[in-house]
């Protein structure tokens, strides 16, 4: 029972300094709002399992998500699905998600 | 809550989402700013509810749903056509509650007082500063003479993953070499425009490789196939021409329980398994709680945000909703999950204050053509505001260009990734 405790407390006390880290090294605005407005469908699909056939998006650099984004949507990377999700989403907005993303997973912690 | 702890919520819980369980330890002494009560625990619910939760964690979130467990009506066609079980198909609830704080009530509502703000079950009452209903569709068997329904057991729908998903799948197994599956089409719009097809070709599959002395009949009110034509025809052409007999423009009108037949205005089926996909329409129980206007079949609801036109404080979301007031999105799993997405947020912000974010929605179904290979139909939408509608992104909508096995495997993967997304 007390290990049942000290586990919990010292998980709180990880997921507090999460917070902390966050609050702290995050300024939001409200493109941060816009990101989550539009990232939010996304894991209908992509999810953070790297078993997946769908590439988790844990783990990746904003440089990459970006340039494969914006291949997608120019037709120049092949994805019968990605090609047509990609041309959803103006310039700045995919540049929104992949900020989003890279961010997001970077602190969390990929199966 | 501030704006500014607003927006670092935002943050949190998206890099928590569907990972850490401790998005209600941010502020367990909040005081909460509303109670908001969800009629449905499916798609468009449980995606409303986990929205809410993760940015508010201090929001009372009351789900009410009848059934226990959650039953997955995408892949339930993979149980028909004997590649997946129930079980592959069947989730607990309990996760969302242990990880979130989502109460769950299993319970048939019976009533919903939209002035007084409540939502009357069989055995509770319960009050809402937000309502979201979310009850998927009802089969609506009232244009098919002679139906009873008892016949249930004899002409299962399997529209809604369930008993009768378990029952047609039971069918088919045990048919005898030669017989024959008869399965009629609604007139769209009904729940999932490719599902009919999807079924019809697993079933072809199945028979094709187990039983092919057998033969598949379909009864399509609908002038041709409704959704992914073009390449389900392909698929059937090049693999199901001697199984599948597709007959357009055939309505059933009346069905002879006894002798196993369906009958249109041309023609009488008879056969030894039927799957009869009956008409389909919002529930009554939105019509009783005022919530559909006159003469129509689906809630109308504002595009921007899902709120009901017709009770404040009532948001509508999912199969149940009028394609005339949403806009031409498709009534499928991923829309709804879409819809309570959005809804969710715009909860928030109304419970807050705060500004209404605009709708950004995607959707992606999949369907199989055979046990090997799948097929896609995708869309990204936002919200025109000229037609003050949910319409798709120029450019940004289209089929998968051929059939391929890889599709086959990103449909399985797609169903685990949002029904986690959904329930965990």
């Amino acid at each position: 029972m007390n290990k049942i405790n000290y586990f919990l407390k010292l998980i709180i006390s990880i997921n507090i300094l999460f917070l902390f880290i966050l609050n702290n090294n995050y300024s939001t605005s409200d493109d941060d709002l816009d990101s989550y407005r539009i990232a939010l469908p996304c894991s209908g699909c992509h999810s953070v399992k790297k078993d997946s056939s769908i590439p988790s998006l844990c783990g990746l650099e904003e440089e990459y998500i970006l340039s494969a984004l914006v291949d997608y949507k120019l037709g120049v990377r092949d994805n019968y699905l990605m090609h047509i999700i990609a041309k959803g989403y103006s310039d700045s907005e995919l540049k929104k998600l992949s900020s989003y993303f890279s961010s997001t997973y970077s602190i969390r912690s990929c199966k | 809550m501030n704006r500014r702890l607003f927006l670092s919520r935002l943050l949190y819980s998206a890099s928590l989402s569907g990972l850490l369980p401790f998005a209600n330890i941010v502020s367990s002494n909040a005081k909460s700013p509303g109670k908001v009560v969800i009629i449905g625990g499916g798609w468009g619910g449980l995606s409303a509810a986990k929205t809410i939760k993760l940015l508010s964690p201090e929001v009372d979130v009351l789900i009410i749903e009848k059934e226990k467990v959650f039953r997955s009506c995408p892949i339930s066609n993979w149980v028909i056509g004997q590649i997946k079980t129930m079980d592959d198909i069947t989730f607990s609830y309990t996760k969302l509650t242990r990880i979130y704080g989502i109460k769950f009530l299993h319970d048939n509502v019976s009533h919903i007082d939209t002035k007084k703000k409540v939502v009357v079950t069989d055995n509770n009452t319960v009050n809402y500063d937000k309502l979201v209903v979310s009850p998927g569709v009802e089969l609506d068997y009232s244009s098919i003479e002679n139906w009873d329904s008892s016949y249930a057991d004899v002409f299962p729908a399997a529209w809604k993953a369930g008993k009768e998903t378990a029952l047609l799948a039971k069918n088919i197994k045990n048919m005898p070499n030669g017989g024959v599956v008869a399965i009629s089409i609604p007139l769209s719009p009904y729940r999932c425009p490719p599902g009919p097809y999807e079924r019809i070709s697993l079933i072809a599959s199945y028979i094709k490789e187990n039983k092919p002395k057998s033969k598949l009949i379909v009864l399509d009110a609908n002038q041709k196939i409704v959704s992914k034509g073009k390449l389900f025809k392909k698929a059937w052409d090049d693999k199901y021409k001697d199984i599948i007999e597709y007959r357009p423009d055939s309505k059933v009108v009346e069905i002879s329980a006894n002798e196993n037949k369906l009958i249109t205005d041309f023609d009488d089926v008879k056969s030894d398994v039927v799957n009869l996909i009956p008409p389909q329409k919002a529930p009554k129980l939105l019509v009783d709680a005022g919530l559909i206007k006159e003469k129509e079949l689906w809630a109308s609801v504002n595009a921007y945000d899902f709120s009901s036109t017709i009770a404040k404080d009532v948001f509508i979301i999912g199969d149940s909703t009028s394609q005339i007031s949403v806009g031409k999105v498709p009534k499928s799993g991923y829309v709804a999950n879409s819809m309570g997405k959005v809804c969710g947020l715009a909860i928030v912000s109304e419970l807050y204050g705060f500004y209404k974010l605009p709708p950004s929605m995607i959707n992606t179904c999949f369907s199989l053509i055979s046990s090997e290979e799948g097929i896609s139909v995708s869309a990204v939408y936002h919200y025109d505001e000229s037609l003050k509608r949910i319409a798709v992104v120029k450019g940004a909508s289209g089929l998968s260009p051929k059939s391929s096995s890889i599709i086959k495997d990103n449909a399985w993967d797609w169903a685990n990734a949002i029904w986690n997304d959904m329930l965990t």
